[in-house]
């Protein structure tokens, strides 16, 4: 049915009866070109647009593109942790390689690991073969000949990633445990010496390692009980 | 392998592209520009673990959409409800508008606020109509609602938000973008 103009205008005042209203809202259900006029008579869309479409670029995009160089350290966490998702983004589809524009690869670790949650790994279901397949491809990156999945009571290995820190490899181990919250075992190669427990982006973490790797277990439980499974990684000769 | 590779690198692109219409979408939901950053951060996150979920015959931004309103829903809603007390909006002095001129700042300023007072399922309906320019299905599928709901929520929107439809809007009014 066709609608003139001024009768597409009561409607979009709700000046109509009620029964030519109902009649308009059920042939807007498959008439595309009748959407396409009222919303073409709308005076309210183009004010709406016009000042949402305008508002300033919030901060953490001004940083998103992973090319970009930024000042690490002198910007706010949120514009970082903004930055830095984005950027893992594009490097996830660029190759796996992100730009060094961190203070320390624990606390870009930290920061992509507090945006976790137990719904994010909750339809992760890898077999076991494809996980191993995953920690020869992930030994490989960081020149080792194997890489075995960590043992930990309670957690399960559900995925092996490769990102990158700084040009290196970065080895992201996803283990969730029995009652859903994921924890994060992390390898790089090398080892500054930073060591020990440490709070990082609100998650309890523990850093150690062998003069030739570093490791970082890190995830959203309490310290203790974060410390007591870093022990036990480390005493079970779990070792890259 | 490359064809995917390639595929999987154009998809990347578009995804940074629809960065402001995931934020603004991420607003409207939130009602609070520093909850909307976390959103919109996360739901990049989620599409970069479900990218093999993306079926190339749809528009990615909706795509993207969807994911949003599904992490809002099931994830950050509660616990920013249970951080703020309530779902405040956003205060309409957050942000310096873009705008050439101060009248025009000064309008889309109060434009703002009024949308942003709107309640929450209003506000995301008036987002994804209005500003992002999607159909009343489209709008509908990503809300998870009847089609004959948008109609109903953008008409309680418009009552609302009537007096800035007589309103002058200085250099735009009648623009379409």
């Amino acid at each position: 049915m066709s609608y003139s103009d001024d009768t597409i205008r009561a409607y979009l005042r709700s000046e109509l009866p009620d029964v030519l209203r109902g009649r308009i809202e059920a042939d807007l259900e498959t008439d595309p070109e009748l959407e396409r006029r009222i919303v073409a008579l709308d005076d309210l869309a183009p004010v709406i647009a016009g000042t949402f479409r305008q508002l300033p670029t919030p901060a953490h995009m001004a940083g998103l593109n992973a090319a970009e160089p930024a000042e690490a350290g002198a910007l706010p966490r949120k514009r970082v942790a903004g930055g830095f998702v984005v950027g893992l983004v594009a490097a996830f589809f660029a190759g796996w390689s992100l730009p060094d524009r961190r203070d320390g690869w624990r606390m870009a670790v930290a920061d992509y690991q507090a945006l976790y949650t137990p719904a994010t790994v909750a339809h992760l279901d890898r077999d076991h073969e494809a996980v191993a397949a995953d920690l020869r491809r992930a030994a490989a990156a960081v020149g080792l000949t194997v890489l075995r999945a960590p043992a930990l009571e309670g957690y399960r290995l559900r995925r092996v990633q490769i990102l990158g820190h700084g040009g290196d490899a970065l080895i992201q181990m996803v283990l969730v445990g029995d009652d859903g919250i994921p924890l994060a075992l992390c390898l790089m190669q090398g080892d500054d010496g930073r060591h020990g427990a440490a709070r990082l982006a609100g998650l309890s973490s523990f850093g150690w390692g062998d003069g030739a790797y570093q490791f970082l277990l890190i995830g959203d439980i309490a310290q203790n009980r974060l410390n007591q499974l870093a022990a036990q990684l480390q005493s079970s000769g779990w070792t890259a | 392998m490359f064809f995917r590779r390639h595929v999987e690198k154009e998809l990347g692109r578009q995804i940074v592209n629809c960065r402001p219409a995931v934020w603004r979408f991420a607003l409207s939901l939130s009602g609070r520009p520093d909850i909307a950053d976390d959103l919109a951060q996360a739901t990049y996150l989620r599409a970069l673990e479900r990218v093999h979920q993306w079926r190339q015959d749809g528009r990615l931004e909706a795509w993207l959409l969807t994911i949003c309103r599904s992490i809002w829903l099931n994830e950050l809603r509660a616990q920013s409800i249970r951080q703020a007390g309530c779902l405040a909006a956003a205060e309409a002095g957050r942000f310096a508008m873009g705008m050439a001129d101060t009248e025009t700042n000064i309008f889309a300023s109060e434009v703002y606020a009024k949308v942003m007072e709107l309640p929450e399922a209003q506000r995301a309906t008036v987002e994804l109509v209005y500003v992002e320019q999607f159909t009343y299905r489209e709008a509908a599928s990503i809300l998870d609602v009847p089609i004959g709901t948008i109609m109903s929520r953008l008409a309680t929107a418009r009552a609302a938000l009537r007096h800035l439809n007589d309103a002058e809007w200085p250099k735009a009014k009648g623009k379409r973008t």
